[in-house]
């Protein structure tokens, strides 16, 4: 295999787990600051591969952009949460609103 | 002479309009009560006038709709649909002056409301009666459903709304994920929907298709009472007497028994005898149903549930009737199917005068009621004595066609298996009219009225009656009326 | 005159596109909230208007004309023109009801643009030509509607956690994508729809790899179960306007180009089968997870966002065909969800517990009419789309010998029936609770879109027969080439 194609590989393979990674920590950490950390994580890794595999600049210039949008808009809404509940935890902002939503019956 | 084609119009719309009147007009009661009989009356006028024009070979195809390529919502004249039609809207008249008289008596909260749903059942029954084809009748049946649900529910407790789940999902659940599937089957394979004499499967399908399709087409339609889905009818015994009376007498089960006949006759026509495994299949299980329903009633006290029950093993022979490809089963399932709707909506209505008159409901309260209601339960026991099948009555003809379309084709254990359900009819309802004949009087303080029930509440029991022992007469030109499906063109 | 007519009508996708684009423009500089509805009014009628006027002469004349391209980066095959003119439309009802979600806040005119500019993705997504183009209209409209749920924070601070929802779902979603298509396009040889349907593909198991991820990433923002964890409380909890907005016209656009995308994946010799069951799975599991998740729900909109999960599941059974009538039988059923979906979520009362449905016929009949009608159609009653849209799927998977996909609508449709059911059952047969007998909710105008919707999915049912030809021939033209 030439080496070139070995390390597109292995660019691709960090892509891949820096996507993964970046995916675990936005679905499953608590705190909304590490939520937006592993979206920036993710869209990284994505980026990356995709620059790795020589995708169009269009491509990369939007997925960029994509990103800076959603962090700009995650840190504005950190803020307002911040403000209106007095955290940016996820279980202590789904307490608040428990009242107000009735939960599902269990399956 | 009104042509067909609006004759039809108004069999279809006269029970529309009888529900809207019902929802538009709830008060005064006299002024409710009065547009209902008269526009069940219009209903069984044109009803008879249709029957006539069938008759004498009239025509007429009614479309609402074109839901898909090559498939309409439409009504058609039929010698089947035509007979359900006529029995069905006669029997509904008396009903609706029945049901009338009883809300008033037992002074039901929401009198209105049960009408309207009534009469939507009532046109969702004769919708079906004159579906054209495999799409109409699907949709008719869903209507049913939906109409007679609230009429489980009515009581508006716990017990009236989980019994109405059991009998909404029963009856979807059927209809959905059985006959659904077997519809569009059916229209994948032949690109054809509409009923015809020579059925719909031209050109020949396989025998295992057939067959599959038989069984998924018979027990869609739940309303005829086959387990396992079945569950639907003891449910329903918990709906107040007028809606027991239409679900079990005038339409609900009636329609299953008509829907059948229907599949059998003009979807599977002479196809039916290639489908013979999953016929036998089916035969066997409504004997056994037949006799294990017959069983089942004699033990429940409730005088509804007891009726369920009966009407499960009635339609079962429905069923039975059908699925013997013969044109004397075919005959035989058309009688059953009249003689067991004039019998049991006589029972129902007897029953709920009596309970009207005297707040009793279970069997056992029944005896001696004869004596203080002579009339009412004259008319019981008749009608008792034709869901037994006890000679000369209209019940005992149709067992009898039964079982000689049953010999004919080979099947002696069905016929057997029909002796013993009447003698186990016997046994649930023999016993409870002869009790209630001829058993001791309750004292006179059991009638809520010193004048017992009124003339209203007893006299459509009485003609209901009278035209149960009338079809001991029109066995014959029933059996002439039906025979044009056999000389209809294809 | 005739000839701006003439110029108008060539670019009527274009249209469709910048129309809502520049009514967001003038609606951020609106002074007030009803000058901001009116823009989006006018904005969203023009695009419904030319896209709808593409869709006729593309899918419904006896002559279809041949797909073409229009302009540098769209792309009109039968697909994309079929979803474009469903959204346009959509959006345009959604404009039309807008003044009933609508207060004297000052950030109002800012939530009608947003709304704007996500309509303006959603169109884009379904002419783009390429799929980066796909993947930046998606971006676009997925910042615009989080941003536009976020604004509803002004009435209820739970607006925000549903907009956080929507932004971690849709950038991971867009993260998954951009490495998907970065992968189809090196196996392609290019990323526009043009290369993908024309070329063989270099490396089949890149090639792979990026549709599988690529389908991941619409139906995970889709809300196909079990990657729609984010979805009930979102709709649960989001803005009036944004739920709409999104289960209608998001979930429509997004199924729409999965349709699309899958088009070419089912075709390639080296990955069609595989795509092809990776979908029917998928689609099995969202029927039944979501089917079950319904059942279950207590909110009315969480209870459409698991139901329109289930339907999605409907949708990739029928794409996973693979075949016209598959095809055709997705595009009707997008068209009976988003209907459904739409009249649901206009229609539902601001307390979104089902308990507030109870007796809600009698004080609020035109919406109980309007909610009935979703729930209809959801449940598939004969004579609405919903009922077409089975059949069709039922007709197709039976043909096909397809008796998994088959059980599964009969299944989904089963299902549909206790959760629609119990809503027409609380709406008109129980009365209204303590807590709720008080709140009449008065008739409001603008709430007319919800009964035109409603009316439409029913009455459509009853003559579908102009829908049918466009879904057929949508299909027939899937790739841009006729077959």
């Amino acid at each position: 295999m030439a080496p070139a194609h070995v390390l597109q590989l292995a660019v691709l393979a960090g892509a891949l787990a820096l996507l993964a990674l970046g995916a675990s920590m936005a679905f499953t950490s608590a705190n909304v600051l590490k939520r937006l950390v592993g979206v920036a994580i993710a869209h990284v890794g994505a980026l990356t591969g995709a620059l790795g595999l020589g995708a169009p600049a269009t491509l990369a210039l939007g997925g960029a952009g994509a990103l800076l949008a959603t962090l700009a808009l995650g840190a504005a809404i950190a803020v307002r949460l911040q403000e209106g509940y007095g955290a940016v935890e996820g279980p202590e902002i789904d307490a608040a609103d428990q009242y107000d939503e009735p939960p599902d019956e269990p399956l | 002479m009104i042509a067909a084609h609006i004759l039809l119009m108004i069999c279809l719309g006269a029970p529309l309009a009888q529900a809207f009147a019902a929802a538009a007009a709830p008060r005064p009661p006299g002024l409710r009560d009065t547009l209902q009989i008269a526009l069940s009356l219009t209903h069984f006028i044109a009803a008879c006038l249709l029957f006539g024009a069938t008759r004498g070979g009239a025509e007429a195809r009614l479309v609402l709709a074109r839901p898909l390529p090559h498939v309409e919502l439409a009504f058609a004249l039929e010698p089947l649909g035509v007979l359900m039609a006529l029995v069905a809207s006669g029997l509904g008249m008396l009903h609706a002056f029945h049901s009338a008289a009883y809300l008033r008596a037992v002074a039901e909260p929401a009198p209105a409301r049960m009408q309207a749903f009534m009469a939507l059942a009532s046109f969702a029954a004769s919708a079906l009666a004159f579906s054209a084809n495999l799409f109409t009748f699907f949709v008719a049946i869903q209507a049913l459903t939906l109409a007679t649900f609230p009429l489980v529910a009515h009581a508006g407790d716990d017990e009236a709304r989980r019994a109405a789940r059991v009998y909404l999902a029963t009856l979807l659940t059927a209809s959905i994920g059985l006959l659904l599937p077997a519809i569009v089957w059916t229209y994948a394979i032949t690109e054809r929907l509409e009923f015809s004499a020579l059925g719909v499967f031209t050109p020949p399908v396989d025998a295992v298709t057939l067959n599959a399709l038989l069984v998924l087409f018979v027990l869609g339609v739940a309303a005829v009472g086959l387990p396992p889905v079945h569950r639907w009818l003891p449910s329903s015994a918990l709906a107040p007497f007028p809606a027991v009376a239409s679900i079990q007498g005038v339409a609900v089960a009636n329609a299953g028994g008509i829907g059948v006949l229907k599949i059998t006759t003009y979807v599977f026509g002479p196809r039916l005898a290639e489908a013979q495994i999953a016929a036998q299949g089916l035969m066997a299980l409504a004997g056994a149903a037949m006799c294990a329903a017959a069983l089942i009633a004699l033990s429940k006290q409730d005088i509804r549930e007891r009726l369920a029950y009966s009407m499960m093993a009635q339609s079962a022979a429905v069923a039975m009737a059908a699925l013997i490809a013969l044109p004397t089963g075919t005959f035989a399932a058309a009688l059953q199917v009249v003689a067991q709707a004039c019998a049991a909506t006589t029972l129902a209505m007897a029953a709920a005068t009596a309970h009207a008159a005297t707040g009793r409901d279970r069997a056992a309260d029944f005896a001696g009621l004869g004596r203080l209601m002579p009339w009412t339960f004259a008319a019981f026991a008749l009608a008792a004595a034709s869901l037994i099948g006890m000679p000369p009555f209209s019940g005992a003809w149709a067992r009898l066609w039964l079982i000689t379309a049953a010999a004919d084709a080979g099947y002696l254990w069905a016929g057997g298996l029909v002796a013993l359900a009447a003698v186990l009819s016997f046994a649930h309802w023999g016993p409870l009219a002869s009790n209630a004949l001829v058993g001791p009087a309750p004292p006179p303080e059991a009638l809520k009225r010193p004048d017992g029930a009124s003339i209203l509440l007893v006299a459509p029991v009485i003609v209901a009656a009278a035209a149960t022992a009338a079809l001991l007469f029109l066995a014959d030109p029933i059996a002439t009326f039906l025979s044009a499906i056999w000389r209809a063109p294809a | 005159m005739a000839a701006l007519l003439e110029i108008a009508r060539n670019n009527a996708a274009l249209i469709a596109v910048l129309a809502p684009f520049v009514g967001a423009a003038l609606a951020a500089l609106a002074p007030a909230g009803r000058w901001a509805c009116l823009a989006a009014m006018a904005a969203a009628t023009i695009a419904a208007v030319a896209a709808c006027d593409l869709a006729a002469r593309a899918l419904t004349m006896a002559a279809a004309p041949p797909v073409a391209e229009s302009g540098l980066a769209l792309r009109l095959d039968g697909v994309g023109v079929f979803i474009g003119a469903l959204v346009a439309t959509l959006g345009a009802l959604i404009a039309w009801a807008s003044p009933a979600f609508v207060t004297r806040a000052p950030q109002t005119p800012y939530a009608v643009a947003l709304f704007l500019l996500a309509l303006t993705g959603w169109i884009a997504s379904a002419y783009a030509g390429d799929l980066v183009t796909l993947h930046l209209a998606f971006a676009l409209a997925s910042v615009a509607t989080v941003a536009a749920a976020a604004l509803g924070a002004e009435r209820d601070r739970a607006a925000l956690s549903a907009a956080l929802r929507l932004l971690i779902a849709a950038g991971v979603a867009g993260a998954v994508l951009t490495i998907g298509v970065a992968l189809i396009a090196r196996a392609g040889g290019g990323a526009s729809f043009v290369s993908l349907a024309h070329a063989q593909l270099s490396a089949p198991g890149a090639g792979g790899v990026g549709y599988g991820l690529a389908f991941g990433a619409l139906a995970m923002m889709a809300g196909v179960a079990p990657l729609n964890l984010w979805t009930a409380a979102f709709y649960g909890r989001g803005a009036a306007l944004a739920v709409a907005a999104f289960g209608a016209l998001g979930v429509a656009a997004l199924l729409g180009a999965l349709t699309r995308l899958a088009a070419y994946a089912v075709v390639a010799p080296a990955l069609g089968e595989g795509v092809s069951r990776a979908l029917l799975a998928l689609g099995l599991a969202s029927v039944a997870i979501g089917s079950v998740q319904a059942v279950g729900a207590r909110d009315l909109r969480r209870l459409a966002a698991y139901a329109a999960a289930a339907q999605a599941g409907c949708v990739l059974i029928a794409v996973a065909m693979g075949s016209p009538a598959g095809f055709a039988a997705a595009l009707v059923q997008i068209f009976a969800l988003a209907i459904a979906a739409l009249a649901l979520t206009i229609a539902a009362p601001p307390h979104g517990a089902l308990e507030a449905l109870d007796g809600l016929g009698r004080r609020a009949p035109f919406a109980s009419l309007a909610l009935t009608a979703g729930a209809l159609s959801l449940m598939g009653a004969p004579l609405t789309l919903g009922f077409l849209g089975r059949w069709r799927l039922i007709e197709a998977g039976v043909g096909g010998g397809w008796w998994w996909a088959a059980g599964a609508v009969i299944f989904a449709s089963l299902s549909a029936v206790f959760y629609g059911g119990r809503l027409i059952e609380r709406i008109y047969f129980r009365r209204a609770s303590v807590a709720h007998e008080r709140v009449h909710e008065p008739w409001r105008v603008f709430l007319a879109p919800a009964l035109v919707v409603a009316f439409a999915g029913v009455l459509m049912g009853a003559d579908p027969s102009m829908l049918l030809r466009a879904a057929d021939n949508a299909s027939r033209f899937l790739t841009g080439a006729a077959p």
